[in-house]
């Protein structure tokens, strides 16, 4: 079960139960960083530039082709 | 007289000690206003940026077989990764990140980017827009930074 699980749940019997709370648990969810790989800017980076890009591969390649 | 030219001497001194200082640290000055969101801007588009002429450069020394431009961009690759990932994770911590360092690796970033650029482009390739719009946005971010984006890529300045 996910965090957004839990969330979703809570919100839920707090709607039924009282809903102001619901409200005000929906606007605390809302201001909480999110767990996803996201929340990390350098693990954004990461994903975009990869230590193995096409330019390695490329090289690889020619270096094959090339005979070096 | 003569202690009134001293005095004149000291008070020219000083006022161009406080106007060295300002010019030698106007980076830093900038730097301590540079919003979170702008430096993060920044370095999305510059890692885009990368991303996509790193994928040219590739796909240009495949066609022609060009191991050397090859390996250059392969080289200036790593290089603007490392910095990136390490202004990313300052900017993860901006409360207590050294503003001065991302800035020194915001520029090593962007003037590797200029130099697959500019290696891409004298070999007939073609350079992605977006990679002008990274230098740009640096530019804004870190006046510094233009002196040597525009020298590693001329299309770089405005």
């Amino acid at each position: 079960m996910s965090g957004l699980d839990v969330a979703l749940g809570l919100l839920k019997i707090a709607a039924t139960v009282f809903p102001p709370l619901a409200e005000w648990l929906a606007s605390v969810i809302a201001s909480t960083p999110a767990s996803s790989p996201h929340a990390s800017l350098a693990a954004q980076v990461r994903e975009i530039l990869p230590v193995n890009a096409s330019i390695h591969a490329a090289v690889r390649e020619l270096e094959k082709e090339q005979g070096r | 007289m003569r202690a009134r030219s001293a005095l004149l001497f000291a008070a020219v001194g000083i006022v161009a000690l406080v106007l060295g200082m300002l010019l030698l640290d106007g980076c830093r000055v900038f730097e301590s206003s540079v919003p979170r969101e702008a430096a993060r801007a920044a370095v999305l588009t510059t890692s885009e940026g990368v991303r996509l002429a790193s994928d040219a450069c590739a796909a240009h020394a495949l066609a022609t077989h060009d191991l050397e431009l090859a390996r250059k961009c392969a080289r200036a690759y790593d290089g603007a990764r490392l910095s990136l990932v390490t202004v990313a994770a300052g900017v993860d911590a901006w409360d207590t990140a050294d503003r001065g360092d991302l800035t020194c690796a915001i520029r090593t970033a962007s003037s590797e980017l200029g130099l697959i650029a500019r290696e891409l482009e004298a070999k007939g390739g073609r350079v992605p827009p977006i990679v002008v719009d990274s230098f740009r946005l640096v530019a804004e971010l870190a006046p510094c930074v233009p002196a040597d984006t525009a020298t590693a890529y001329p299309g770089g300045a405005r």
